[in-house]
């Protein structure tokens, strides 16, 4: 082992200089591999929902989302758990994410599939993923009010929390009564 | 190469440099391949894993488990001894009251890991114990990807899993922390050549719970969390070593310790401002 220390490291700033090691990092995971981490050995079948205009307007009004929501990629287990896939906007580029939600209704846990920004991979670490687990419908699901920010990543944080609003709202109004 | 992948938790990247692109693939693939083979068997959140199955069963059975699970518990019981108990794995009923493990219905009232008997492949708890391996099996997954790496032949490599990192071959590689103050702001910290990184500080796991604030970094001789705002780094020749000695530095709050010299370790404390 060769270990240089930096001689004043605190003194040394670099965030703008030197991208960090991640700043290269592309995300990409596919559905299936998404299903697996999210309902290890289950199985998913498709089950899209047609949503109305007034459903798409609540959703809207809840989450301030305002990319079109493809109904198309929803699948439920045997157990009446939800496995959704969406997509917001993070700073420049698309985030790819999935959503699992229990019989219950309350999160089961969220992956990130597409992430293909330079900056803001925090939204990936598991800490703050984690702080999703549990809430429902009713939670508030806003950012800096039950939902932590991550500084350097607010602009997908902000998205991702609000996308996930809109998808429980999606869930509350158009899957819950499915049983 | 550079390729990046969500697994521990985490995003890993491994990157790899050779001439023949089909070997830094095959490399690559080898280095995902051990990792996620050690998040099947030492995983939190996995039901039946390895780590499941000791917590629990073995207070009232051995549990047969794969030989990677054994080399972690020997080298986390190794450096509980060593810390004077700073480091346990055996923390994980804190943990779940904190809701940062899935709850059980066991009652682990003396949990550590030096409750843990292995006799062969067989792992028997004196009483019942719940252990997470978040502090080290992360450091341990690096170091099977990195010598996954220099089987494949490689001539320079990194993985990284979300700052726990070792640089192997002919690399020098420049590491950098996180202002434990502002953590999307970096320092450079040094450069790294043949050996590992590995970092704890409370930023992304610090939580109000119930009134009070908490984090994944706990103390286990009094059960309470750190709640220090600085960042602990450590560098030494094993990831493994690395990763477990971060919680002995934030535990123990200053860089004197004799289990340092014993690793071939180098702590560094990160000040928030």
């Amino acid at each position: 082992m060769k270990w240089i220390p930096a001689s004043a490291l605190v003194m040394l700033p670099v965030a703008a200089l030197v991208a960090p090691a991640l700043a290269h990092a592309r995300i990409n995971v596919g559905v299936e591999e998404a299903q697996q981490r999210l309902f290890p050995g289950q199985k998913l079948t498709q089950a899209p929902v047609l949503l109305t205009d007034a459903q798409r307007d609540r959703m809207r009004a809840a989450s301030s989302v305002r990319e079109p929501f493809k109904g198309e990629r929803i699948w439920r287990t045997a157990q009446g758990e939800w496995f959704i896939v969406d997509e917001v906007i993070g700073k420049h580029e698309m985030v790819k994410y999935a959503l699992a939600i229990g019989a219950d209704g309350a999160i089961k846990g969220i992956e990130i599939m597409e992430y293909v920004e330079s900056y803001g991979y925090e939204v990936g670490e598991a800490a703050w993923r984690q702080q999703f687990v549990g809430k429902t419908a009713e939670a508030p699901l806003k950012l800096n009010q039950d939902i932590k920010n991550i500084s350097g990543a607010t602009l997908s944080c902000k998205h991702l929390t609000d996308g996930v609003k809109r998808v429980m709202v999606m869930h509350e109004l158009a899957l819950k009564s499915q049983k | 190469m550079r390729s990046s992948r969500p697994l521990l938790g985490t995003y890993v990247t491994v990157s790899v440099s050779h001439p023949d692109a089909a070997l830094c693939e095959q490399a690559i693939a080898a280095a995902y391949a051990a990792i996620g083979r050690v998040e099947a068997l030492m995983s939190a959140f996995r039901p039946d894993s390895d780590l499941d199955r000791i917590n629990r069963l073995a207070h009232r059975e051995p549990v047969a488990v794969d030989s990677w699970t054994l080399e972690v518990i020997r080298a986390a019981q190794e450096l509980h001894a060593a810390s004077g108990g700073l480091f346990d794995p055996g923390v994980a009923p804190a943990l779940a009251r904190w809701a940062m493990l899935p709850a059980s219905d066991l009652d682990y009232e003396q949990s550590s890991i030096a409750n843990l008997r292995l006799d062969g492949d067989r792992v028997h708890a004196l009483v019942p114990t719940r252990i997470d391996l978040g502090g080290i099996a992360k450091g341990y997954a690096v170091d099977r990807a990195a010598d996954a790496l220099l089987d494949a032949g490689v001539e320079a490599g990194l993985v990284n899993a979300g700052g726990d990192l070792r640089v192997v071959g002919a690399a020098q590689e420049p590491i950098f922390v996180r202002d434990p103050g502002d953590s999307g702001q970096l320092h450079f910290a040094g450069l790294l050549e043949q050996g590992a990184f590995a970092t704890s500080a409370t930023y992304y796991s610090r939580r109000q719970h119930e009134g009070r604030e908490v984090s994944a970094i706990v103390d286990p001789l009094s059960a309470q969390p750190l709640l220090t705002r600085r960042s602990y780094s450590v560098i030494a020749p094993l990831c493994l070593h690395a990763d477990a000695l971060t919680k002995v530095l934030a535990l123990a709050g200053h860089p004197d310790l004799p289990c340092f010299s014993r690793y071939d370790a180098q702590p560094l404390i990160v000040p928030s401002p």
